[in-house]
């Protein structure tokens, strides 16, 4: 009888157990289903510069860069940005307000272990096409991804100048990331945009909320070059959850090439907000590299302290 | 004696700061290198007065030699390793040095360098830190052909620090190692001493001998980010700078 006794408080307490786990589990996953928004309207900044000239120490190009991304389900996304010259030393062509992106894209994935996006429409670098991008985690140090798109030239900073959309361009590589210290490697090569074969190998440092990378790079057009390269997430790192959001752009980009090569090894972005840290599929999916470390922006709900 | 009082000037004004740093945006003396480094995470933007007897006797002399100054940025990914970058300015006239009609002389051109120091041998107990580091290592492209190789060196490290009840005394030991002839007065053995006062641990007083010099100087961390540092060398000219610091991690 003791026994018996026994086993249902056993049996009694588990389910409290799990009831409470329950609970508690459920404002935690309604937090995480709120936290992405249908529309976000967001706005960052472009640094450009360069060193041509003995009577200027910089030529500098600053661009507003504000954009939109409708998100419309099953991991679909419409994104645009435009270009808005602030201070501009580069010339007449780059004065103009205009369109720089608007790209539709979805995503796919199969168990967490391949990752799939396929973008088309007017990408950066005055590119127009079609892209796809490929990402296998084979563990949890080292993955495999690929790249390969079919783009022509398209731009509108000096009324509407098109080419046929036959450039193929493509490049493979692998990432190794040394979790302990939040250090990933990469090795990529292939056909970049103008052209030319190139290897490029980088070593960043992931840090919280930033990331600093150094590059050396070998190309058919420019031989051989290295530089830096910094990450930086923009604040405010907590949201409200809205389903129209505005903020400021994820993310501030920022590369100095050591010998300033203009068309060695460069590829154009399929994302407004697109860089080194976040890498191209969703983080709540793919969690390899520099999405397992903590994210940079928490959604709190309605702006209230959770 | 215009430079002398700008030193105690700023020693003066700052007096709730302390910290350390060098002109070519990394850890160490004054113009010696040190085996000392940033803490993992660290990272620094800022600027720097270089007198005209601070720089090298090339590539500062335009129809003499001049007072410049530079701007720099660093990283310490890892608490071994400190990466940075540095950018000069180096005067010439308007539209270069191939200008026909006479033009306006200014600070128009720049020398720029990356600096890395690694420390395979952390301080310990009875031993010192050891570091090995250079400046401008990329001209050694083969591209480049040796022209502006005016910061180019070398060199290896030994750092020990010895607490005196609150203070810090800290000696520092270097070899290095300039590539080019103009900067060779700056080869061989150097080094120099720090104190580290008890009562203001952000502050750190050095004297250090640079194979043609001696240097006093001091540097200030304030308020958690800002790093200021102050010298006189030769006991004569002041050079230093300002960088704000920030830890990344």
């Amino acid at each position: 009888m003791h026994c018996v006794i026994a086993h249902y408080c056993r049996k009694l307490k588990t389910a409290i157990l799990l009831l409470a786990g329950t609970v508690t589990c459920i404002p935690i996953l309604h937090a995480q289903e709120i936290v992405q928004p249908r529309v976000e309207f967001f706005a960052g900044a472009e640094l450009h510069y360069r060193d041509l000239f003995h009577n200027k120490v910089y030529e500098v190009l600053v661009n507003l860069t504000p954009g939109v991304k409708w998100h419309f389900g099953d991991r679909w996304q419409l994104a645009g940005q435009a270009i808005v010259p602030v201070y501009n030393d580069y010339g007449d062509r780059y004065k103009k307000v205009r369109l720089n992106m608007a790209v539709l894209s979805k995503e796919w994935d199969w168990n967490g272990s391949q990752f799939l996006k396929v973008s088309g429409g007017l990408f950066g670098m005055e590119r127009y096409g079609l892209d796809v991008k490929w990402m296998y985690p084979v563990n949890r140090w080292l993955a495999l991804d690929a790249q390969v798109g079919v783009t022509g030239f398209c731009s509108m900073a000096a009324d509407w100048e098109c080419s046929k959309m036959e450039r193929v361009t493509g490049l493979a590589g692998m990432n190794v990331y040394l979790n302990k210290v939040n250090t990933e490697f990469r090795l990529h090569g292939g056909r970049y945009v103008y052209e030319d074969y190139a290897v490029k190998a980088e070593a960043m440092r992931h840090f919280k909320h930033c990331t600093v990378a150094l590059y050396a790079q070998y190309s058919s057009e420019g031989e051989e070059t290295g530089g830096f390269k910094i990450v930086m997430m923009i604040p405010p790192y907590k949201r409200k959850a809205r389903k129209v959001m505005v903020r400021p752009a994820s993310n501030f980009r920022l590369t100095y090439d050591m010998n300033g090569l203009p068309y060695a090894a460069k590829m154009y972005t399929t994302d407004p907000e697109e860089n080194e840290r976040e890498g191209n599929f969703d983080r709540n999916r793919l969690k390899w590299g520099a999405n397992r470390m903590a994210p940079d922006f928490m959604v709190k709900e309605g702006g209230t302290k959770k | 004696m215009k430079y002398s009082f700008l030193f105690v000037l700023l020693f003066v004004a700052w007096t709730t700061m302390v910290s350390a740093q060098q002109y070519t945006s990394m850890s160490g003396l004054i113009h010696v290198p040190s085996a000392e480094m940033d803490e993992a995470g660290e990272a620094r933007i800022g600027v720097h007065f270089l007198n005209r007897e601070f720089t090298p006797d090339e590539g500062f002399d335009y129809e003499g030699k001049y007072h410049t100054w530079n701007h720099y940025l660093s990283i310490t990914p890892f608490s071994w390793l400190e990466i940075g970058y540095t950018c000069t300015l180096q005067k010439a006239p308007k539209g270069g040095k191939e200008s026909v009609e006479p033009a306006r002389v200014g600070f128009y051109q720049k020398d720029r360098f990356f600096s890395v120091k690694v420390r395979p041998l952390k301080e310990g107990k009875y031993y010192p830190a050891v570091a090995i580091g250079c400046n401008d290592p990329s001209r050694t492209i083969s591209d480049k052909g040796g022209y502006g190789r005016y910061f180019m060196n070398y060199y290896v490290a030994m750092s020990k620090h010895v607490r005196l009840g609150q203070h810090e005394l800290g000696g520092h030991l270097a070899y290095r190692h300039y590539k080019v002839e103009y900067n060779k007065k700056w080869n061989g053995v150097v080094g120099g001493i720090t104190y580290r006062p008890g009562f203001a641990r952000n502050l750190r007083f050095i004297v250090e001998y640079t194979g043609d010099d001696v240097n006093l100087g001091f540097d200030w961390k304030l308020w958690k980010h800002v790093l200021i540092q102050s010298s006189l060398q030769d006991g004569k000219y002041f050079s230093g700078g300002v960088c704000f610091c920030m830890n990344l991690l």
